[in-house]
């Protein structure tokens, strides 16, 4: 059990003297007396747990513990909703997701069983996956799990493979390989469910329709993505849940704690030396294996190609769009080409030896992000 | 202050807790962590208490 205690708010700047000793050790004791006075009126019962406490900013502090003590997976509360909280960043379960390196699980009010109806969020990647492999731990004897795709909201868009058969058509497929790879219970009952839009959107609205009690979601978050590019989806879910939500971290970012990770350099291109600095960034990078991911909230697309040999990026000044390249050296069949318009920013990140992380393409309220494997 | 009442629902499965991997239950003593602590109970797989 880990409470984190906040540092004690200065009321004024004439009013930082320190803390006495006989203060800070009756607060303590306070804290740790409330946390044992709510076990015991959680479980009706005396509880014997290890209570622990912390100082620090909650979200970062326990992401640390749990880094530390190899925890397989964080419980908190889903927080109430409230504008305040946004305004004044103190949203717990949503910086806690954004920077711990295990799954947390943000519960939802009136919790008191094991979780009978789950979606889980299939965006095809691996992530996704082990998102559902948790969820299935956590779900109760008989239960219903909806493996939901959002597919874009005009698929054709992206049915960039060109090998003839629908998006609606792949998918299917996909969430039926999915499902056998899961291995779920004789006694469980799983559905494969297609829908189309804004992901966020649709997926609270389908969890709203069955009535889930667990939303499940890959988080994408490792580093650059996370906080530049996704987290779009999962905060929108987050805030607007009413169940509860597990997140699961990508695998990359279960290697090691955010809040420890060197920053990274993000270089933002000047728009006179596009052509060229694209040019040099094909030259660095082609051959290079990557995940492309669009997030463009104005279409309500979400796409990604995984595992695809990058093969260039440029920039057409008289047309004003940047084309992005993927696919097979040589291979003519197995190449796609993301066309960019209404590009309004370029950004770089690189690695603290200088070696390219990522490309960002910014357009509209949307981007389109290139993350090398 | 409410009691929350436990049922017993618990997972076919549930997620593996040890001493080398806990679980975090992350309470700040309030009411709105009530439900974390009753799911962080309710959840764990191998070894757990009946």
């Amino acid at each position: 059990m880990v409470t984190v205690l906040k540092p004690m708010p200065i009321v004024s700047p004439e009013a930082q003297l320190p803390v006495s000793p006989d203060v800070e050790a009756a607060r303590r004791a306070d804290a740790k007396r409330v946390v044992r006075e709510q076990l015991e009126r959680v479980w009706s019962v005396p509880f014997n747990a290890d209570i622990e406490l912390y100082d620090g900013d909650p979200a970062t502090t326990i992401a640390r513990v749990a880094h530390e003590s190899n925890a397989s997976m964080i419980v908190s509360g889903l927080g109430r909703h409230r504008v305040i909280d946004r305004l004044f960043g103190d949203e717990t379960a949503l910086r806690l997701i954004r920077v711990a390196a295990v799954p947390v699980l943000a519960v939802g009010a009136n919790f008191t069983a094991a979780p009978q109806r789950i979606v889980v969020a299939i965006d095809f990647s691996e992530t996704s996956l082990r998102a559902a492999r948790l969820a299935l731990e956590l779900a109760a004897p008989g239960a219903t799990i909806y493996l939901a795709h959002v597919a874009p909201r005009d698929a054709t868009l992206y049915d960039w493979n060109g090998w003839g058969s629908s998006y609606k058509q792949d998918a299917g497929e996909a969430l039926q390989r999915m499902r056998d790879q899961l291995r779920i219970p004789r006694d469980m009952i799983a559905q494969r469910v297609q829908l189309q839009g804004d992901p966020a959107t649709e997926l609270l609205a389908f969890a709203a329709s069955v009535n889930a009690d667990l939303i499940a979601t890959g988080s994408h978050g490792h580093g650059f993505v996370a906080r530049m590019l996704i987290g779009s989806v999962t905060t929108r879910i987050l805030r607007c849940s009413t169940c509860s939500v597990l997140t699961v971290p990508h695998a990359a970012a279960m290697t090691h704690l955010r809040t420890t990770v060197e920053p990274p350099v993000v270089k933002r291109l000047d728009r006179p030396e596009w052509t060229m600095l694209l040019d040099d960034f094909t030259r660095r990078n082609v051959g290079r294996r990557g995940v492309l991911e669009v997030d463009d909230p104005e279409i309500g697309a979400q796409a990604q190609e995984h595992d695809y040999p990058f093969m260039g990026v440029t920039y057409d000044r008289h047309d004003g769009r940047v084309e992005l390249m993927l696919g097979e050296l040589g291979d003519v069949q197995r190449h796609l080409t993301r066309s960019i318009g209404s590009v309004s920013g370029i950004d770089v990140l690189a690695n603290e030896r200088g070696r390219d992380i990522a490309l960002r393409v910014s357009h509209g309220a949307g981007q389109t992000v290139l993350t090398f494997s | 202050m409410g009691t929350l009442t436990l049922e017993t629902v618990r997972p076919e499965v549930g997620v593996r807790a040890a001493k080398t991997s806990p679980i975090i239950v992350a309470t700040d003593g309030r009411d709105q962590s009530d439900e974390a602590l009753v799911a962080g109970g309710l959840l764990v797989g191998d070894g757990r208490e009946g």
